[in-house]
């Protein structure tokens, strides 16, 4: 038994395949499937419903048999001669015009390189590995994953027909994976679905290896990924509306503090309590929004530097919440008053300052009845939990290999111990964790990234912000639609919501 | 004339377009002043391919030249096999329409209809090829084969779209077969590939179809056509906006499209798109290409639907 063929092919063997959804994402948010309402409320049942998901994980399949199984094929047949190699890789890349697929392909063939050539280090063969590892990061292979996957086929000699299996057979995984991260079905359901399926590879590896010409044949479904990225943005402007309402409920807090302050003169709330929370709040107003870091790209559109999924993102919008409600502060009339502070008995009832924490406590799962027991406690550790989980979610999604990325579900899981529920969604979390270790810890935390949102969790913050305006003298809730024409400024954004109560005065 | 058999032998159709010897540049003032005035200079046509180029043009205050490739019968029968070979020689502009949809009918099994483009553009240039979709009626089988050579400073806009079928017959994607290939080189080297083809299980076919009638793909590739979409090409590469449905008659998606394998240097874009209706898809193809309208001196899908 060859125990290296069965390591490649382990699901734990973090090449980042399981990030991908090979467009199953996409067709369930861009076409009327009907598997996936906007908000993720929808489950595939048995009957017509699944009969159909069936069939568009097959249209994948034969998709991925067409266009990347010949590949494979033909890289097995290069038995290991780099030239050969990289004039395939070359033909892939021109081949591959779909932006969301290349970027997956090349991401994951990069990442196979890499990983070879340290896990197999002492194999017979290890030279191969670093030829190919060398040539990848020289620059004369782009990488994609079906031609390196094929090479390192043929050094375990493999067949063409065993690596075309294998790779098919990690695609169908991917995919089912994916359906139960998008919450399709459950873990069980999707291994029956999985033996289902399986049962129609034979028949799709036995026509891919007979391909001449590499093509696509289900060219919506190739539409559809290439769309990917608006979903995406999607996605990330539900991040940015959590990160919206943690300014908003963290400004709310400390609106709440003030006002206790003030009303019961205590000096040790002013002097011990209050700095703490107020670096805490400035901690999720500031530097915290730099969520996913933009930088102009060669095409005059702005990019991200990596996508949660662990791929790249176009953006032409500034990161703040788009199309939803904002903060801004309200002008004043042209012949009015100046602004002035409002005395503390002129502000809201005291029994206001309640309302954001047990807000708060509700979303975060907490039950009514703890919260009350202590509000305080809670308010600090929500406000801790809060900032360094979506740090290290959120870092962990854009920086692969940093070490944040292992503590953001670290710290999703504490927080799930301590009765957040919501933090530690998806019944993949613990193995994806597992990637934190990994020399692709991006992956394990980039696929949790979109697992937050894809969280009945995400969909209360989407559902809370924007609709709750604070009590009292708050800033104006203004709605900006469409985004793109409204040019908005970050740091003149964050500047508006600082944490400033002579702000709100209308 | 001899010239003319013996490509007439071999091609169904020949195009050459010059820059006009006696023409400046047009008047800055005029809408497409990138290019210089042009002229056909060679124009072979047999059966049962025609082209055609309008008496009046109407782009002649752009100094665009419109060209018309028509197929006799309004289609392609089988056994029909066409080759079109235009080449547009530097510092030209030309627009390549259809009249009409294109149809491709119903064939016996096991034959094909073939359609083989070949385009050349050259330095300054620019060719918008802009037919109107190709019908594929039931068990039609039609294999579509184009190669653009592009000069490094020259402009393409191709236009290759499909309509799944008769719509007062229920037809939707039962064409027996639809292989198309679109290639595109840029001073010899392949920039772009995109090869499509539908057959085999039906089923399957009409699943992944879902309700879109149309499918197509728009490459765009130079800076004076990349200059003038840009603005289109942003508008499609922007996310939803939250709380706001896809909208799923259409999607639209735009992919960079590269000169190298180091992904460095974007040349053009790849816009992919399918709609549920036909006229949605002339509208929305015809918003994205509006730029392009203005510089062509018209839209040529103004009557078409």
């Amino acid at each position: 038994m060859n125990f290296d063929v069965l390591q490649l092919i382990d699901s734990a063997f973090p090449i980042g395949s399981f990030a991908h959804s090979g467009g199953l994402e996409a067709v369930c948010t861009l076409t009327d499937t009907g598997f996936r309402g906007p908000r993720g409320d929808t489950t595939i049942r048995d009957g017509p419903e699944f009969e159909k998901f069936e069939q568009w994980t097959l249209c994948i399949l034969e998709n991925a048999g067409c266009l990347q199984v010949p590949f494979v094929r033909d890289a097995i047949g290069a038995n290991g001669n780099i030239e050969e190699i990289a004039q395939l890789d070359r033909k892939l890349h021109v081949l591959m015009s779909n932006h969301v697929g290349k970027r997956a392909s090349l991401q994951q063939g990069k990442s196979l390189a890499a990983l070879v050539r340290t896990t197999f280090s002492r194999h017979p063969q290890a030279e191969c590995f670093q030829a190919l590892s060398d040539a990848v990061t020289g620059g004369r292979l782009a990488g994609h994953f079906p031609v390196v996957f094929g090479f390192v086929c043929s050094v375990f000699q493999l067949d063409a027909e065993s690596a075309a299996g294998i790779f098919l057979f990690g695609v169908l995984r991917a995919l089912i994976g994916s359906a139960v991260r998008l919450g399709l079905f459950g873990p069980i359901k999707a291994q029956e679905t999985q033996n289902n399926l399986q049962c129609r590879l034979p028949d799709l590896i036995e026509r891919s290896l007979v391909i001449t010409e590499p093509h696509i044949c289900h060219p919506v479904l190739e539409i559809a990924q290439s769309a990917h990225d608006k979903i995406l943005s999607y996605r990330v402007s539900r991040n940015n509306m959590a990160l919206g309402w943690w300014r908003c409920r963290a400004e709310h807090v400390a609106v709440a503090l003030t006002l206790l302050t003030n009303a019961f003169a205590v000096p040790e709330i002013s002097t011990q309590i209050l700095p703490p929370i107020r670096r805490l709040v400035r901690a999720v107003q500031g530097p915290g929004s730099n969520l996913v870091t933009l930088r102009p790209s060669s095409s005059g559109s702005t990019r991200t530097r990596d996508s949660l999924l662990g791929e790249q993102m176009y953006f032409d919008e500034p990161m703040v919440p788009s199309g939803h409600h904002r903060l801004v502060p309200t002008p004043p009339a042209p012949n009015s008053e100046p602004a002035v502070t409002p005395a503390p008995t002129q502000g809201p009832p005291l029994w206001s300052a309640f309302i954001p924490l047990l807000a708060m406590s509700r979303i975060a799962g907490v039950s009514k009845g703890s919260a009350e027991k202590g509000i305080l406690p809670l308010l600090m550790s929500s406000l801790a939990g809060s900032s360094n989980t979506l740090a290290g979610t959120t870092i962990g999604g854009t920086m692969p290999g940093n070490p944040l990325a292992a503590l953001g579900p670290g710290l999703g899981g504490a927080l799930d111990g301590l009765g957040f529920r919501g933090f530690g969604m998806d019944p993949f979390g613990g193995l994806l964790d597992g990637f934190g270790g990994g020399p692709m810890a991006g992956f394990g935390a980039a696929f949790d990234g979109p697992g937050l949102m894809s969280n009945p969790f995400a969909g209360l913050f989407g559902t809370s912000f924007g609709h709750r305006s604070p009590p009292g003298n708050s800033p104006a809730v203004q709605r900006i639609n469409p985004p793109s024409q409204v040019p908005v400024d970050v740091a003149q954004h964050s500047s508006r919501t600082s944490l400033n109560t002579n702000l709100h005065t209308p | 004339m001899s010239l003319g058999n013996e490509l007439l032998s071999e091609l169904e159709g020949e195009v050459e377009v010059r820059s006009d010897d006696h023409g400046a540049y047009l008047n800055a003032t005029e809408k497409c002043h990138e290019f210089c005035c042009s002229k056909v200079s060679l124009l072979l046509s047999r059966y049962p391919m025609k082209i055609w180029i309008p008496q009046i043009n109407p782009a002649r205050r752009s100094g665009c030249t419109w060209l018309f490739g028509v197929q006799f019968g309004g289609g392609l029968v089988e056994g029909d096999n066409v080759r079109c070979k235009i080449t547009v020689q530097a510092n030209c502009c030309v627009l390549y329409a259809s009249l009409g949809q294109n149809k491709a009918y119903q064939c016996a099994v096991g034959k094909t209809v073939c359609q083989k483009n070949d385009f050349h553009v050259g330095p300054n240039s620019a060719l918008f090829v802009l037919p109107d979709p190709t019908l594929l009626q039931k068990e039609s089988a039609l294999s579509q084969y184009q190669v653009t050579r592009v000069a490094s400073n020259g402009n393409l806009v191709l236009l290759d779209w499909y309509i799944s079928g008769r719509e007062g017959l229920l037809e939707h994607w039962e064409g027996a077969s639809l292989r198309s290939v679109n290639s595109i080189h840029m001073d010899g080297v392949e920039i772009f590939r995109d090869v499509m083809c539908l057959s085999g299980d039906l089923t399957l076919r009409r699943a992944s179809m879902g309700k879109y009638r149309v499918i197509g793909l728009c490459v765009v590739v130079g800076d004076v056509v990349g200059r003038h979409l840009a603005d289109a090409i942003k508008a499609l590469s922007i996310g939803n906006s939250y709380g706001v449905a896809a909208d799923t008659n259409q999607i639209v998606a735009c992919s960079p499209l590269y000169s190298d394998c180091s992904d460095t240097v974007v040349c053009g874009h790849v816009i992919r798109f399918c709609y549920s209706t036909t006229i949605t898809a002339y509208e929305g193809v015809a918003d994205i290409l509006n730029p392009i309208f203005a510089m062509a001196g018209g839209n040529p899908f103004e009557k078409n639907y």
